[in-house]
C-alpha cells in the first residue's frame, strides 16, 4: 500500500494545477447581470405617455399657457441659478434606508441566529425597492447591510451612502 | 457545524498563524453567499475562485472530461445562487453542497451502464504497483494509466478515493457527499485503493 500512497500523492499534486476555464467564471457573472438587469429594466422604464388626442382649438388658444410656462420656465432656471442645483439632486443621498423585507416577515421571525454583513450592490437594485436611480451613476455600486439567514440566504436589506 | 447557535460566534480561540479554521471558512463562505444572492459580483467572484478549483477537479476525476467537468461547475454555482433553500450548512460544508451537485450533474455525463454492472462485492486482490518512474514523460504516462484505472473503479469505490485521497476531504465530507456513513466510507477506501493496486498491476504486467 505504501506504493499505492506514493502514486496517489503524486496524483493529488498533478490535480491540483487543473483549474476551470476562466470562461466559465465570465459566464456565471453574465448571468448574474442578466438575472439582475431583468426585473431592474423594467423598473427603471418610464411610463409611456400617450399622445393626447387632436381637438379643435379655439383662436389664441396658446396666449395664457405660453404666459404660464414661460413664467414657470424663468422661476425655475432662477432657483437652479440661486441654488446652483447639481445634476445628482435627481437621485436624493441616502444617508440609510429603512431594512427592506426580501422574504416574508414570518420566515424574518423564524430566523434564530441571523446576521448582518455589508456589502455593495448594483446601482440598479434601488430601483427594485421603489428607490430612485440617477442614470448619470447607475454604473456605480452602493453601499448595502445585508440580514442573511445562517444558510446565506438574504432576509432583508438597506442601502446606505 | 452541528452546534448552531455557536456556528457564527466570533471564535477567539482561532489560529494565529493565517489559516482557516472550518468554522472561520463557513462564517466567509455564509457572508460571501449571501452578498453573492443580492447581486455582490466581488462577493460572488471571491466564493467562485475559493471552491471552483477543487469542484472542477472532483467533477474531472468522475468524468475524464475537462468540458463535462466545467459544465458540472457551472450548473453547481448556478443551483448555489439561483435555488436559495437548497443549501443548509447544518447538513454540511458549502464546499461538500458544491460537489454534490457536481457529482450529480458529472454522473449524467458518463455512461450509466457501466455504474450498475460492476460488482463492489467481490474480494479485492492485493497488487503488486511498481515505483512511478522518475522520467517526466513516463511519469505522466503512468498518472494517465492511473486516471484511467480509477475511472473504470465502480462508481461506489472511485467517489470515495477521489473524495478522500485526491481530494483531501474529511471522512465526514465525504460521506454527506456520497450519501453513506463514515465506516462505509472507509472500508469502501479501503477496497478501492487494494483494487486500483490490482488493475494497474495486471496493467504493468501485461504491458
Amino acid at each position: 500500500m505504501e506504493r499505492m500512497d506514493e502514486w496517489l500523492a503524486v496524483a493529488r499534486s498533478d490535480v491540483a494545477h487543473r483549474q476551470p476555464d476562466p470562461l466559465v467564471e465570465q459566464r456565471l457573472l453574465d448571468r448574474m447581470r442578466e438575472r439582475r438587469a431583468l426585473p431592474s429594466v423594467a423598473a427603471a422604464q418610464p411610463p409611456r405617455v400617450r399622445p393626447a388626442p387632436h381637438r379643435d382649438r379655439p383662436r389664441f388658444w396658446f396666449g395664457v399657457p405660453t404666459a404660464l410656462a414661460s413664467a414657470a420656465l424663468a422661476g425655475v432656471a432662477l432657483l437652479a441659478w440661486v441654488f446652483s442645483l447639481p445634476v445628482e439632486t435627481i437621485e436624493p443621498r441616502l444617508a440609510a434606508t429603512p431594512f427592506f423585507a426580501v422574504v416574508s416577515a414570518d420566515a424574518i421571525a423564524a430566523e434564530r441566529s441571523p446576521i448582518v454583513v455589508e456589502s455593495t450592490l448594483p446601482r440598479v437594485t434601488l430601483a427594485d425597492y421603489g428607490l430612485p436611480v440617477d442614470p448619470a451613476r447607475v454604473d456605480e455600486a452602493v453601499g448595502a447591510e445585508l440580514l442573511l439567514s445562517r444558510a446565506g440566504v438574504v432576509l432583508a436589506v438597506r442601502f446606505k451612502e | 457545524m452541528s452546534n448552531a447557535r455557536g456556528f457564527l460566534a466570533f471564535d477567539p480561540n482561532r489560529p494565529a498563524d493565517g489559516r482557516h479554521d472550518a468554522r472561520e471558512l463557513s462564517e466567509r463562505d455564509l457572508s460571501d453567499l449571501g452578498r453573492a444572492r443580492a447581486g455582490d459580483e466581488q462577493a460572488f467572484a471571491v466564493l467562485y475562485r475559493r471552491h471552483s478549483p477543487a469542484v472542477f477537479r472532483y467533477a474531472w476525476l468522475l468524468t475524464g472530461s475537462e468540458s463535462a467537468a466545467a459544465d458540472a461547475v457551472q450548473e453547481a454555482f448556478i443551483g448555489l445562487l439561483e435555488a436559495s433553500d437548497g443549501f443548509d450548512p447544518a447538513r454540511g460544508s458549502l464546499a461538500a453542497y458544491l460537489c454534490g451537485i457536481a457529482r450529480f450533474r458529472a454522473y449524467r455525463a458518463v455512461d450509466r451502464r457501466q455504474q450498475t454492472v460492476e460488482d463492489i462485492d467481490g474480494i479485492e486482490r492485493e497488487g503488486e504497483l511498481p515505483p512511478l518512474p522518475l522520467d517526466a514523460l513516463e511519469r505522466s504516462r503512468a498518472l494517465d494509466r492511473l486516471y484511467g484505472a480509477i475511472r473504470r473503479l465502480p462508481p461506489a469505490f472511485r467517489e470515495v478515493l477521489i473524495l478522500v485521497e485526491l481530494q483531501e476531504m474529511p471522512y465526514a465530507e465525504a460521506a454527506a457527499i456520497a450519501g453513506i456513513e463514515i465506516g462505509t466510507v472507509r472500508s469502501r477506501l479501503s477496497r478501492a485503493k487494494a483494487r486500483l493496486a490490482s488493475m494497474l498491476s495486471e496493467r504493468e504486467t501485461s504491458g
